[in-house]
């Protein structure tokens, strides 16, 4: 026994501190329970499963080459052609599961990178404080005064705008808001029992930040990662919308709202329509997933 | 509050520098020569004269502390450089011509978010599960998820489409023109502002199911008051608060949306000229536009902080 019950380590006891100590749950017993609790979130992550899926295998299920003219161009949307044909004749159906490799893959690069970056940095600007955090959080703010899709189109402007560029750019987006999330929850947790604890029976910071201070940010990570997954996909599409993203021979849901989509808006309305919807419908899910899994997991970040 | 208006407004120096300092190196990171690079864009042929003029515009020659001096000497006096196309015109006349439409284009999307917001919000938190409470919350989930640029589309397809009606053509300034001016702008004010009526509602929303449970607000019924001057005087009045600070910091996203808002409706405004701006790697106005933007959504945070404290007064002792 080397912890007391009440989970402070005795002094001069240099021993381990027991680390969890809820109930172990089974993974399998946790998704069903949050199925049962948040049916319009389980279905949420249903889509977004399946779009991963869809991005991933998409030469696989596509009916059509996305880059063949295998129509008459403007063919309207009908059996063999699900979503109807664009101005070349490429087929609509086709490009959209294409679209999802360019949104998927620049959504969820951005966001593990970005919030991982912004996790370690938020632990550690709380942790160690002083001028380290003060001068952190003056470029946090300073970085929070540029919306992001100006950020963006400033930094597609200098770097160019390769898909790795604008994932680049996205973590620039992303990190501000990441950092300012994890501090303002690890500066209550570095005043916890535990932490103070940890400290009294001589833990080395960073063992106190990893061991300590990490596992219990974890749900805030995993909730700031799902929200902010809808905002990259929904920037990545609005900069090759205005045509300064990836470039046009791509299939991407935001290339396919371009130009040719606006101005066949009156004639074609599926060329606009189908994109949309499928950017809509997406960041849809990943809006309800967010919810739903901040209710389960963090109450405490309701309301951002 | 005049000792928290003086510490508020001070704090935005090291902020506003530091914005200053991030653009400024961001436009450095370019890989290379920018007058190298602007030059051979495309396959433009050019003559070492050319570049060495080039360098000598965008003082590239000299050591970078200095050009960072050189520019925020120009700011401060409201001197934002030259652009590189244009002629050499001076980028403050560029922005300074076409900031008021943004501007424009931005409050009337925020006047139209927060009419719509507000009782759609409040309706829907006095009549939880009712049927409009129901539309309001699918109308704001909607409203959050779909991108700008597909909002703006829908506006011209339903309303082309559905009503056979269509903004006349050729921009027209407010001064003008005003009526002209009013039925373009409205399209796309409500297709920008359709994000933020949603996000507003949801917060007016909850924020008025907190205060209804308020001790004050039985009070208040419990002195015979009507309905509607305990809900207006006693509830709104508080959910205000949070209302306004949304509102605030959704006026700086609003910036950011009229990029892509004057994109489909060909406004003229400060968006639209940093797209093009983009395109052609024009980077003094690129600069320029964008700590324009930056330092502007700064001052209003301020002034929505400041505004937050006057009516608030929990808020200065803090």
């Amino acid at each position: 026994m080397t912890t007391t019950n009440t989970g402070r380590a005795a002094p001069g006891v240099a021993a381990e501190p027991q680390l969890d100590v809820r109930p172990k749950q089974g993974v399998v017993k946790r998704v069903g329970a949050f199925c049962r609790t948040k049916p319009l979130g389980a279905v949420s992550a249903a889509i977004i499963i399946l779009t991963i899926l869809t991005a991933i295998l998409a030469p696989f299920i596509a009916p059509y080459d996305p880059l063949d003219l295998n129509h008459e161009p403007f063919a309207a949307p009908a059996g063999d052609k699900l979503l109807g044909a664009d101005e070349l004749g490429r087929d609509v159906f086709s490009r959209i599961i294409f679209g999802a490799r360019v949104s998927m893959y620049v959504g969820l690069a951005s966001v593990i990178i970005g919030i991982s970056l912004g996790t370690i940095i938020g632990i550690i600007s709380a942790y160690v404080g002083g001028i380290i955090d003060l001068a952190i959080q003056r470029i946090v703010d300073a970085l929070m005064a540029f919306p992001a899709i100006i950020m963006a189109l400033g930094l597609t402007a200098v770097l160019g705008s390769s898909v790795n560029n604008i994932v680049a750019a996205l973590v620039v987006i992303l990190l501000p808001g990441a950092i300012r999330v994890i501090r303002a929850q690890v500066l209550s947790i570095k005043e916890l029992d535990y932490t103070l604890a940890a400290e009294a029976i001589g833990a080395r910071p960073w063992r106190i930040m990893l061991r300590h201070i990490l596992p219990n940010v974890v749900a805030s990570y995993i909730v700031l990662s799902t929200i902010t997954l809808g905002l990259a996909i929904i920037i990545e599409a609005s900069l090759t919308f205005l045509g300064v993203g990836i470039s046009a021979d791509i299939p991407t849901w935001g290339g396919m709202l371009t130009e040719g989509a606006q101005k066949y808006i009156r004639t074609a309305w599926w060329l606009a329509v189908a994109p949309g919807l499928a950017i809509s419908i997406v960041v849809f899910a990943i809006n309800f997933l967010g919810d739903a899994l901040r209710d389960t997991l963090d109450p405490r970040l309701r309301g951002r | 509050m005049r000792q928290y208006a003086l510490k508020r407004i001070a704090l935005i120096i090291p902020t506003v520098l530091l914005v200053s300092i991030i653009v400024f190196t961001v436009m450095r990171l370019l890989p290379g020569d920018p007058a190298l690079v602007i030059l051979s864009e495309g396959d433009a042929t050019f003559t070492q004269e050319e570049l060495a003029d080039l360098r000598e515009q965008l003082g590239t020659n000299r050591p970078i502390v200095v050009q960072y001096g050189d520019w925020i000497y120009g700011l401060v006096q409201g001197d934002l450089g030259t652009s590189i196309w244009r002629s050499g015109q001076p980028v403050t006349k560029l922005v300074g011509e076409r900031i008021w439409r943004t501007l424009e284009l931005a409050v009337l999307a925020i006047i139209i978010a927060v009419a719509f917001a507000v009782p759609l919000g409040v309706i829907s938190a006095i009549k939880p599960d009712s049927i409009i409470d129901y539309v309001s919350r699918v109308i704001t989930l909607v409203g959050i998820s779909i991108p700008t640029f597909f909002a703006g589309l829908l506006v011209v397809l339903i309303l082309s489409r559905g009503f056979g009606w269509l903004p006349p053509l050729g921009y027209a300034d407010l001064w003008d023109d005003p009526w002209k001016n009013l039925q373009q702008m409205f399209l796309p004010a409500l297709a920008l502002g359709f994000y933020d009526m949603a996000f507003i509602a949801r917060v007016t929303r909850s924020s008025m199911m907190e205060i209804i449970r308020e001790d004050y607000m039985r009070t208040a019924r419990a002195k015979g008051l009507a309905e509607r001057i305990v809900l207006v005087r006693h509830g709104l009045k508080n959910a205000v608060l949070p209302i306004l600070t949304i509102s605030g910091w959704q006026f700086g996203r609003l910036f950011g949306g009229t990029v892509i808002i004057e994109s489909i409706f060909k406004v003229p405004g400060i968006g639209t000229l940093l797209i093009e701006t983009v395109f052609q790697r024009d980077f003094p106005t690129i600069q320029a536009i964008i700590i324009v933007i930056a330092v502007s959504i700064v001052i209003i945070n301020l002034l929505v902080d400041l505004l937050y404290g006057l009516l608030d007064p929990r808020i200065r002792y803090a």
